[in-house]
């Protein structure tokens, strides 16, 4: 076997025999996107935003959200353990191994991740379901699900274990999540349309990296005839398309990997 | 085959944490490093273990240099770290295997090593529960265990045994000596003595990221003296006292005043003379020279003395 798929191999089964030894981290993933999903629900039920969202309920509108909000959560968590390994002096034993590619910790993090994410999505769209939102996207539509969710978990899983790479202690990075994780959400499409958003608020939620991923997946599960030129989003400075939104998550992510290359090779060579 | 090592150089801000650090070590031998806390040992084995960029100097292999492939230094090296650095939800069945996948070892292939590793160090009831039940002793004989798992051919330690019981410790060091034997390379970072009696080959003694006294435990021992005499006139020894004795015998032929220790002062014998001699020269001496004498104690020079000294430059 290929030596770099051994050693993401042997980093990913750690993280699964954590996850299945201690589910409670899965579990708890799962309170807060439901509570968006109550919450939001009941106290927007009766706002005139109720007439702006293209879904047939507002629990339908924001499904997405709370799918990438999952994922984005998860992945921006990423690397909290990372730095519980360095403080512990464990992370030593990772950087003294033979591996080929430090990048291999960030490859085994973020499948981790998505793998966690995809069965808590999945119960997710289970309950959405039995509370009557459809999925009207059909196969591909499927598949622009998986790779938005892929996309935007490397994204951020990139993104934290970089700053883990870079930082000493969990609570700095705890610190940051904290601070840029709320206006993340706030500043995109996930719980509001971009029509309800305030014009100077308008051109960060549409290059928000989340709004980029809440956008597809909104269209695949509410619009059958959906197509990579479907324009998902009109905003006074450009159209996003399904491509565009696709295209720019996959650019991001080339940029955010060249980013923590950089870091690895200055602090972990 | 060596590893050889050459003016290692390492600095942080203003301190000079390792200056010049060179040696050579064959397979079958082991290096003791040993020195104060802060005195270089612990970034010399983080250079050697690819964890700190060295400012300047060179590690190589069997003449291949290898400042510039981290890679194949790791690829060479087992580490034990003085952080007991385990994972406590994985069992030790479940650590092995996942630092094979971290070397590359097939687990098919390797699980009988691994296994056997962890019989060898006494683990074998205990490989099914987590490692976070463990007790230190046993974390340490796993970390050990998965460092030898891939046969390197240099095994480095930093104060492996530190805190084991008597029996882990010795199980520890057959190990250790079963790996010199079998021709692998030993560096050892270590406050024990005995330990580094019974392992080492070659000290090096570092101080303040210096290299001190070095070379083989016996020729550092012999170099000190024949015999090392501690002496006390009284129970306490003030300044004066020390003063006084120092005086008295640094005019003996044969014996040479090392330094003053706490409460005695400690002379080195050259000379071919027998305990019983030097016992009754250095009490016939002092009590010409009107000394009382509170305690006299005679032994052939050990490695903490060597060490000891070796600190306060008399090496």
């Amino acid at each position: 076997m290929n030596a770099m798929i051994m050693e993401i191999q042997a980093l990913a089964m750690r993280w699964f025999i954590h996850s299945k030894r201690r589910p409670v981290v899965l579990i708890a993933g799962l309170f807060q996107p439901f509570i968006w999903l109550v919450l939001f629900s009941a106290v927007f039920k009766n706002s005139p935003m109720q007439a702006l969202v293209g879904a047939d309920s507002y629990m339908g509108f924001i499904t997405p959200g709370a799918l990438v909000f999952t994922a984005f959560t998860g992945a921006l968590n990423g690397g909290v353990p990372i730095l519980f390994d360095r403080e512990l002096g464990f992370l030593d034993r990772l950087l003294a191994a033979p591996l080929r590619s430090r990048f291999s910790i960030i490859w085994a993090t973020g499948f981790h991740i998505f793998v966690m994410t995809l069965l808590q999505c999945l119960v997710i769209v289970l309950v959405t379901m039995v509370m009557g939102v459809r999925f009207a996207g059909g196969p591909a539509g499927i598949g622009v699900f998986l790779l938005v969710l892929a996309l935007i978990t490397m994204l951020f899983t990139t993104f934290s274990l970089m700053l883990a790479f870079v930082l000493r202690y969990h609570f700095e990075l705890i610190s940051i999540i904290m601070i840029i994780s709320l206006p993340l959400m706030f500043m995109s499409t996930a719980f509001a349309p971009i029509d309800y958003m305030p014009g100077w608020l308008v051109f960060f939620v549409s290059v928000n990296p989340i709004t980029l991923a809440v956008e597809p997946l909104r269209a695949v599960f509410f619009q059958a005839d959906w197509g990579l030129s479907t324009v998902l989003l009109q905003t006074p400075l450009f159209n996003l398309s399904m491509s565009g939104a696709l295209g720019v998550l996959v650019g991001l992510n080339v940029l955010t990997a060249l980013a923590a290359k950089g870091v690895i090779q200055k602090k972990l060579a | 085959m060596s590893l050889e090592v050459s003016d290692l150089q390492k600095r942080y801000k203003d301190v000079e944490a390792l200056s010049g650090l060179s040696f050579s070590l064959a397979p079958g031998k082991a290096l003791a490093l040993l020195g104060p806390n802060g005195a270089g040992k612990s970034t010399a084995i983080k250079i050697l273990t690819t964890l700190v960029r060295p400012d300047a100097g060179k590690i190589a292999w069997d003449g291949r240099d290898l400042r510039n492939d981290p890679a194949a230094l790791r690829d060479l090296v087992g580490y034990v770290s003085q952080e007991l650095a385990m994972d406590k939800v994985l069992t030790a069945v479940e650590f092995m295997r996942f630092t094979a996948g971290l070397l590359h070892l097939p687990w098919r292939a390797h699980r009988e090593r691994a296994l056997a590793l962890i019989d060898q160090l006494g683990l074998s009831e205990a490989k099914d529960r987590r490692v976070g039940d463990y007790s230190g002793g046993m974390k340490r004989r796993l970390d050990l265990a998965a460092a030898l798992l891939h046969n390197p051919k240099v095994l480095i330690l930093d104060e492996p045994t530190t805190g084991l019981d008597i029996e882990a410790r010795e199980l520890i060091w057959r190990l250790i000596e079963q790996f010199k034997a079998d021709g692998g390379a030993v560096i050892l970072a270590s406050h024990d003595f005995q330990e580094v009696q019974h392992l080492a080959d070659y000290v090096l003694i570092l101080e303040q990221g210096k290299v001190g006294a070095q070379g083989g435990p016996e020729a550092l021992k012999q170099a000190l003296g024949r015999w090392i005499v501690r002496f006390s006139s009284h129970e306490f020894m003030d300044a004066d006292a020390l003063a006084a004795a120092k005086a008295v015998f640094a005019e003996q032929a044969g014996y040479r005043v090392l330094d003053q220790e706490v409460r005695c002062l400690a002379l080195a014998c050259s000379n071919d003379a027998d305990m019983g001699a030097v016992h009754e020269h250095v009490f016939a001496t002092a009590t010409r020279a009107g000394l009382p004498v509170f305690s006299l104690n005679i032994q052939h020079p050990n490695l903490e003395d060597v060490y000891r000294f070796s600190l306060r430059g008399e090496s």
